[in-house]
């Protein structure tokens, strides 16, 4: 029994009844938001179920493992009494029906919604998800077991992840008078209650857990990137909730690439700050003149034009929504045929149900392989100065290394979608898949560390896989301070392998992790996985990344912060290096543009009031940077 | 919608520039360039304020047009900076000038107007022109000057809260620093007023000069009878409420209306932060997230067992509470009143009726003023000849002496329609700015680098800093052409008297 047992005396009858506790935890939601429950046409879709896993120790909040409730107003000048999921009533009836005007409904909202998105991430890295840690300046201070979730923090339209509280922030606010007939002016909006929101702010949470150096931008893809991804996840979010994806394949004749809430962001937000619909869409946007729903056309050049974060990623999100279309087109092709009599061309009047259910089943099919190749292609990723060609080619290899051959055509569907917008890696000769695949590591790095590295993960990997069964405790927390001092034990068998090494090999060695010998470097993050993919059996990995800073001088003499390093995939079964994924320290031409870069930066700043951003509280840079921008 | 806040890329201070080099040539005779020119435009150097006195030699007696009189809060000297340049006037001018502007209602342009009160009482002056804003008799402008000033309470509300949090918060007791920096521009904070009191009397004095001010309206074009050869064009501030809130490029969602504040607004007013008045207390209900009943305040949170636990938790990881979160948008808010207001700025087109040329005096427009003048035209008077109808790209192409907006910062010179349509090669530009005082003291970017650069090269260096003396050139690789230099020098004058160590002004004379 749970210490924190508070009213968990009511639930002891389940667990001695069956023997066990439940496995799932069901609660109500909005799909989407409190908008669409207002309107006819899509209430019956808008109320879903969120399946999660159950937290035997959930307390009031609610607060449990992952995520921490705290319902305080302070604007307001109070608190709100925290739900308790594990009340009879609340396990049998799927927690509180969705209401905007209880408190207590909003606190299960953002718990199943981050529970949700926590649980798709493990699924597709095969391991727990860790918060990033409480930081002073460099140094680790605190582990942090569950994210901090505000339901009403601020006044604001906004919301946001706190990297420094650990905290997700969600703000509420009265609607404009933009769009009136659709929203009730003045009627209270809360960002907590959008599916589409919280799993966004959760993204970025998780993405901080992964890769802290993705809060340093230093090109302009970075910041982009972090909020493309949590727009991916979100959106595939969507596909997820068979009731809602059968309502608008129907509605939608099977036809993805018209307009569906299933590509749509934010509807309520959008609306209620004054955008002619939701906050962003993936693959067409509302004419502000004639009202009119247009499909976005691919522009190969428009990653140039624009540096702004938003703007940039939503060319990712629709690349990557891009490709699952033309993946759901190859899947469908063949249900339209026979559906068709060999036509291809749907009759007139609605589709058989039987139809839209085997479609909404491929499309589901294809969203969750999408959302997973996007997952799973953060362990591809170079360890610091991401750019989306990066990106690409972290997607095709991580697809490749569990589905070695695409009989579906997958990658080549991904491969076209990204260059329709002009979203490639530098220096390739051609823009072939294979070519676009990691290639091998330096032979050097095998010849060295090989042996070494082998040796040392095979024993670790051991007493990894055992943490869960023979410590007490939090499984995430040991095992983050176990990594914690393993990262330390990496890095000094790296220095000191770099240190005891003579000769020639010693410079091109470090020079293939992406460092300079002659100078410190960290380990900066060490973790073991297992992939897994659609047939065989299970691959174990390790993951090393290695980070190397160093400081040089803009022209006006301020400091610059510049990384270089690499990710080391560590094949476990084989004991072999798979990948050596590197940013060179050496490399001027990416020295360049992050110089480049933070000279924008700076300009960006430069206005009279905004650059008191010397001092200025990071989140008004973040507030001002993500106004709702317009087209 | 949301997102990271990016924690990481936090501004080095810069080091400030040097001071310019200075080019300008031999002293010249008071008076200067003996007889050749038709005006001569004085630019006070009190630091981050504006003050111009433009003296027409165009026909007649010389007519004098004060505009703007004012130096920002915490400036060195600042009271007896606005008495010398008042004396100075008074001297220039024999006491008595046809004309005074208040472009618009901030300390840094209207404090002489109260600290030089008395010196001003000794100098007449035929018209006061202000903006339609100004007008009290003007219904939108008094509903206009209402939101502003409950925006303008709001964040010094805001302030002064984040102040008392800043006790046991850092990051609130900055934010609190930074918008009452912002607020500077309103006017000091003195204890017991309201923060824009001392701009409004300022504003009241100047008013006050006349039995009845000129309120200028855009589009109207102006031929005072003490003025020959000139056409004077109205070109800001506009009406339409859309352009006052455009300060960066982004418009169309109403994310800068003041509704999207009220919450913070009603939050602040709310009777337990001391505005105990029952109207305040009802817009603080009324703007409550739950029916009532629902908030528990902190007195009561004993009374649940588990919101006790969960307010447990909260308080003990302090570098995780959220208390001061909710204030920041305040800062937000600061800096779009302060842009709003900037936007609300008279701006003047001064046309030679022989050449054509002009002289552009846009106070501190920021880009939705610029971008008003687009939908203006004019039709130019049959006494000044020429061309019947003229509009803001043409007046911008002949315009052969701008004042810079806004110190130089960089969202207040328009870049098309702006200063890439300001084509004439004569072209010269003057900021009014301390850079020194801006980037130490302030930390604000003044003058921008990107605006600067370009002001460089559009004006061949022909280009005058109120801390700089003469021509300047910051690129060491692209100086200043030596003839050019030299010819500008012989058009720019140095006081010889100071304020301080500094002169009090620099001339400029337009042939």
């Amino acid at each position: 029994m749970p210490s924190s047992a508070g009213k968990l005396e009511a639930v002891a009858p389940l667990r001695t009844n069956v023997g066990a506790l439940p496995r799932r935890r069901r609660l109500r939601g909005y799909a989407f938001d409190p908008q669409l429950s207002t309107e006819l046409e899509f209430i019956g879709i808008n109320s879903i179920v969120y399946d999660i896993p159950w937290e035997p120790s959930l307390a009031p909040g609610p607060r449990g493992e992952y995520v921490e409730v705290v319902d305080v107003d302070p604007a307001s000048g109070g608190f709100y009494t925290p739900v308790d999921l594990n009340q009879v009533k609340l396990v049998a009836e799927d927690g509180l029906a969705p209401s905007e005007g209880n408190p207590q409904f909003h606190q299960q909202m953002v718990y199943a919604v981050v529970m949700t998105t926590v649980a798709k991430f493990e699924a597709a890295l095969g391991r727990r998800v860790l918060w990033s840690p409480r930081m002073d300046g460099a140094r680790e201070i605190e582990y942090v077991g569950a994210l901090r979730v505000y339901p009403h923090a601020m006044r604001e339209q906004n919301a946001f992840y706190d990297p420094e509280r650990k905290a997700l922030l969600f703000g509420y606010f009265p609607a404009g008078t933009t769009n009136l007939g659709r929203v009730y002016p003045g009627g209270v909006v809360f960002t907590c209650l959008s599916q589409d929101i919280v799993a966004h702010e959760t993204t970025h949470a998780i993405l901080d857990g992964i890769h802290r150096s993705l809060l340093a931008p230093t090109n302009p893809d970075v910041l982009a990137f972090h909020e493309a991804f949590a727009d991916i996840v979100a959106l595939f979010q969507h596909f997820s909730y068979p009731d809602v994806l059968r309502d608008q394949i129907a509605k939608a004749r099977g036809d993805l690439r018209t307009e569906s809430l299933l590509g749509q962001l934010a509807v309520q937000f959008g609306l209620s700050t004054g955008s002619y619909g939701a906050l962003r869409s993936a693959i067409g946007v509302i004419d502000a003149k004639t009202g009119a729903w247009q499909p976005l056309k691919p522009d190969p050049t428009a990653l140039l034009r624009t540096n702004e974060p938003h703007a940039r990623g939503s060319i990712l999100v629709a690349a990557v929504f891009d490709a699952f279309l033309r993946i759901y087109s190859c899947r469908v092709a063949d249900l339209l045929r026979i559906a068709t009599s060999g036509s291809g061309v749907l009759p007139e009047g609605a589709l058989h149900p039987d139809l839209v259910n085997r479609l909404a089943t491929e499309a589901a099919k294809s969203a969750g392989h999408v959302l997973h190749m996007c997952v799973r292609a953060l362990d591809y990723c170079p360890p610091v100065d991401l750019d989306f060609g990066d990106y690409l080619r972290a997607l095709l290899t991580a697809d490749a290394q569990i589905v070695p051959n695409d009989d579906l055509n997958y990658r080549v569907a991904i491969v076209e979608a990204f260059r329709a917008r002009g979203i490639y890696p530098r220096g390739l000769r051609t823009l072939s898949v294979d070519s676009l695949l990691w290639g091998a590591p330096p032979a050097i790095v095998q010849k060295h560390l090989g042996t070494a590295l082998t040796k040392t993960l095979t024993a670790l990997a051991k007493t990894y896989a055992f943490l869960a069964i023979e410590q007490t405790g939090s499984v995430r927390e040991n095992t983050y301070l176990q990594l914690r001092e393993w990262r330390k034990q990496t890095h000094d068998l790296l220095k000191d392998y770099l240190g005891r090494l003579k000769g020639a090999d010693k410079e091109p060695l470090a020079y293939a992790l992406g460092i300079d010998h002659q100078r410190p470097f960290e380990v900066r993050s060490l973790q073991f996985c297992r992939k897994i993919p659609p047939e065989g059996t299970t691959q174990p990995a390790a993951l090393i990344s290695v980070v190397q800073r160093a400081t040089v001088k803009d022209d006006n003499g301020a400091d610059v912060d510049y990384y270089g390093g690499s990710l080391i995939v560590f094949d476990l079964a084989a004991g072999a290096i798979d990948f050596v994924i590197g940013k060179n320290i050496k490399n001027a031409r990416r020295l360049q543009v992050a110089l480049d870069f933070h000279a924008t930066l700076t300009d960006l700043q430069s206005d009279a009031y905004l650059s008191a951003a010397n001092g200025m509280n990071s989140s008004l840079q973040f507030a001002l940077l993500h106004a709702p921008y317009d087209e | 919608m949301a997102t990271v806040k990016a924690s990481t890329t936090r501004r080095k201070t810069r080091p400030s520039a040097p001071p310019s080099p200075v080019l300008a040539g031999p002293t010249l005779a008071s008076d200067g360039p003996a007889g050749n020119w038709r005006v001569r435009i004085r630019m006070f150097r009190q630091g981050i304020g504006d003050s111009f006195l433009l003296t027409l030699r165009t026909g007649g007696a010389d007519a004098h047009i004060l505009i703007d009189c004012g130096v920002l809060t915490g400036t060195k000297l600042a009271a007896q900076w606005t008495q010398t340049i008042a004396q100075n006037v008074h001297a220039a001018t024999g006491g008595h000038v046809n004309a005074i502007v208040g472009t618009h209602p901030h300390w840094d342009h209207l404090s002489g107007f109260s600290d030089a009160k008395a010196q001003f009482d000794q100098l007449t002056t035929d018209e006061v022109w202000l903006s339609w804003a100004e007008n009290l008799q003007d219904e939108s402008a008094r509903s206009q000057k209402t939101q502003l000033a409950l925006q303008l309470e709001t964040a010094a509300a805001a302030a002064t809260h984040l102040a008392t949090l800043g006790a046991a918060d850092a990051d609130a007791a900055s934010a609190a620093g930074r918008i009452n920096s912002v607020l500077d521009f309103i006017g000091p904070a003195v204890a017991g007023a309201a923060r824009g009191a001392g701009t409004e009397q300022a504003l009241q004095n100047l008013r006050q000069k006349v039995a009845e001010p000129t309120y200028l309206e855009p589009g109207a074009l102006i031929r005072p009878a003490w003025l020959q050869g000139v056409s004077i064009y109205v070109l800001g501030p506009p009406r339409d409420p859309k352009y006052l809130h455009k300060m960066l490029g982004s418009v169309g969602s109403d994310m800068y209306e003041l509704g999207a504040y009220s919450g913070l607004c009603a939050g602040l007013q709310s009777g337990a932060r001391g505005g105990a008045s029952t109207k305040a207390d009802a817009a603080a209900k009324a703007m409550l997230p739950f029916e009532g009943g629902l908030l528990v305040k902190d007195a009561d949170v004993s009374q649940d067992a588990a919101l006790t636990e969960v307010v447990a938790m909260y308080n003990r990881a302090p570098w995780r509470q959220i208390q001061s979160a909710w204030l920041l948008a305040a800062e937000v808010l600061a800096v779009n009143y302060d842009n709003a207001i900037n936007n609300l700025s008279l701006v003047l087109a001064f046309e030679f009726d022989d050449t054509k040329e002009v002289l552009l005096f846009p106070a501190d427009a920021q880009v939705g003023n610029w971008q008003s003048w687009q939908n203006l035209t004019w039709q130019r008077a049959p006494a000044a000849g020429g061309a019947a109808v003229v509009t803001a790209d043409a007046l911008l192409a002949r315009t052969i002496f701008y004042k810079v907006g806004h110190h130089g910062s960089h969202n207040a010179t328009l870049m098309d329609h702006g200063l890439e349509a300001m084509t004439n090669p004569e072209l010269i530009a003057a900021i009014p700015v301390n850079q020194v005082f801006a980037n130490n003291s302030k930390k604000w970017k003044m003058p921008a680098d990107g605006v600067y650069n370009r002001l460089q090269q559009k004006t061949f260096g022909r280009l005058l800093r109120s801390d700089g003396s003469g021509p300047t050139s910051t690129d060491a690789n692209k100086p200043v052409a030596p003839a050019v230099a030299a010819a500008f020098a012989a058009r720019v004058q140095v006081a010889t008297d100071n304020v301080g160590d500094t002169p009090l002004y620099v001339d400029c004379f337009i042939p």
